[in-house]
């Protein structure tokens, strides 16, 4: 099970990559390998303000819904287009091809992030 | 909660590397390589499903037939040996207590109901069986196995393992026959529950996993509860407790096909007469919508913004790319090409109401 050192991590099984102020979202290889197929992902559009701690989308798989909870607080600069056509890309990229939103974030609540060690303690 | 049970090929789901689940007592398999790539295999080639946890039943004795009839919507008592048939057990009110298969095996009645309600079913047939006489009910679901082989390759595979001499491939849709596969006699019959052309081979406990890695050799791909579930709404077979249920009939369900109003008696048929006199209220029919508006369970579908139904079931129709589910609607709104509205975590999408099944290319009966 992948976990990439670099990456922050949230205990509903996002992840989050922070490069200056922008904050890169995606869920986890665990998270997709447990939800299975992929079968759509519910994205907010650019401009739109994201809250941390709340949710900022959907993603269904073939028999389950969950929302999407953000990390950070901010403002969304990109979705990931691609992900309306091939939601799988979840499934078979998730910490690439299969990212969600880009954040222009003001702010990142330390305390509910988890190092890569601290979230694969978590979940196994 | 009491422990949950195992089949006899519990081993070779995890070998096979299933997500297991929790599923009417037993720890069942979801999915092995993921619930659309089942899917597709079944409907493009070759699936197998451990369907063990399954009720089965044997009705013996001097009038089984006669009890059967009494209890059941149809008519076991025309059954021709090597016959299945689906039918229903109602209460009196014409709701349905289960769906079931009934099927003559020589002078014996073999009945395969839901794993959900196999202790509800057993104490209503036996408490009638002992009420009405003359038949004898036996519950041997933990002794066989039962391994559903589905898809459009599955007569070519099973041929290989009854011999080319066998009459296999000539076994009729809903006819079952006895064949000797591996050294040993099974029953194989031609049912399912996925739309495509298949078997269900009712194998002993011992002999099962050898069967199963048999089929497994010949192309078979393991395929869970998950595929099951995508396959069967597809197709619209109802799934007890969600299409089908005590508060609804076998009118409302599309189901008259499945009651013989000719027999004398059976329970529920003046329930049925009088509904079917007043005409029925709602009706059971499907709905689509766009992969993005995916239809799911307790959903509540909307006319100008009041409710007029809740989904029974809903999913991705993995073989048509679109949402799909299933719900009893005012007949006022059952009708082919009406517009209903979704309400899909706070926000609302237009659904259309279709006729089922869902998916037309199915290979059952070919």
């Amino acid at each position: 099970m992948g976990i990439p050192t670099g990456l922050l991590y949230t205990k509903e099984h996002e992840w989050v990559l922070v490069e200056d102020d922008l904050a890169t979202l995606g869920i986890t290889d665990y998270a997709q390998s447990e939800l299975g197929d992929i079968v759509f992902v519910e994205l907010p559009e650019v401009g739109d303000e994201v809250e941390a701690a709340e949710s900022f989308g959907t993603i269904e798989a073939v028999k389950t819904v969950s929302e999407l909870f953000s990390p950070v607080t901010g403002t969304v600069v990109e979705v990931n287009e691609a992900l309306a056509d091939s939601p799988d890309l979840v499934n078979k990229d998730p910490y690439g091809e299969g990212w969600m939103i880009k954040l222009k974030y003001t702010e990142i609540p330390e305390e509910n992030l988890l190092s890569a060690a601290e979230y694969k303690k978590m979940i196994t | 909660m009491s422990e949950l049970k195992r089949t006899p090929l519990y081993g070779k789901h995890l070998a096979a590397g299933a997500k297991i689940v929790p599923f009417a007592g037993w720890e069942m398999p979801v999915s092995y390589s993921g619930i659309l790539d089942e899917h597709n295999t079944v409907r493009e080639n070759l699936g197998i499903f451990d369907v063990s946890h399954m009720g089965r039943f044997r009705l013996t004795g001097p009038h089984p037939a006669e009890a059967l009839d009494y209890l059941t919507t149809g008519r076991a008592s025309a059954l021709e040996d090597g016959q299945f048939i689906y039918t229903m057990i109602l209460n009196e009110r014409g709701g349905v207590l289960d769906d079931l298969l009934v099927g003559r095996h020589g002078g014996v009645f073999l009945v395969v109901v839901n794993a959900a309600n196999l202790e509800p079913d057993f104490a209503h047939i036996d408490a009638w069986c002992r009420r009405l006489g003359g038949a004898d009910l036996a519950d041997e679901s933990g002794k066989v196995a039962l391994l559903a082989l589905q898809g459009t390759q599955s007569r070519a595979a099973l041929k290989k393992l009854t011999g080319e001499d066998s009459g296999f491939d000539r076994l009729a849709y809903y006819r079952m026959a006895v064949f000797e596969i591996l050294g040993e006699e099974m029953v194989v019959s031609r049912t399912g529950y996925t739309g495509e052309l298949g078997y269900e081979i009712f194998v002993s406990s011992r002999k099962a996993p050898q069967l199963w890695d048999e089929l497994v050799a010949l192309g078979a791909k393991p395929c869970g509860l998950g595929a099951r579930d995508t396959l069967r709404l597809e197709m619209g077979y109802p799934l007890y407790g969600h299409e089908l249920n005590q508060e609804h009939t076998p009118l409302e369900a599309n189901f008259s096909w499945v009651v013989d109003f000719d027999k004398k008696d059976f329970i529920g048929k003046q329930a049925l007469l009088a509904q079917r006199e007043a005409g029925v209220k709602v009706r059971l029919r499907g709905i689509t919508a766009s992969r993005r508006d995916i239809p799911r369970e307790g959903y509540r579908l909307l006319r100008n913004g009041k409710e007029v139904a809740t989904v029974a079931s809903g999913s991705i129709a993995p073989s048509l790319g679109i949402g799909i589910g299933t719900a009893y609607l005012p007949v006022e709104l059952a009708t082919p090409g009406e517009k209903l509205e979704i309400e899909l975590r706070g926000r609302t999408a237009e659904v259309e109401v279709v006729k089922l099944p869902f998916y037309r290319r199915g290979t059952a009966k070919d």
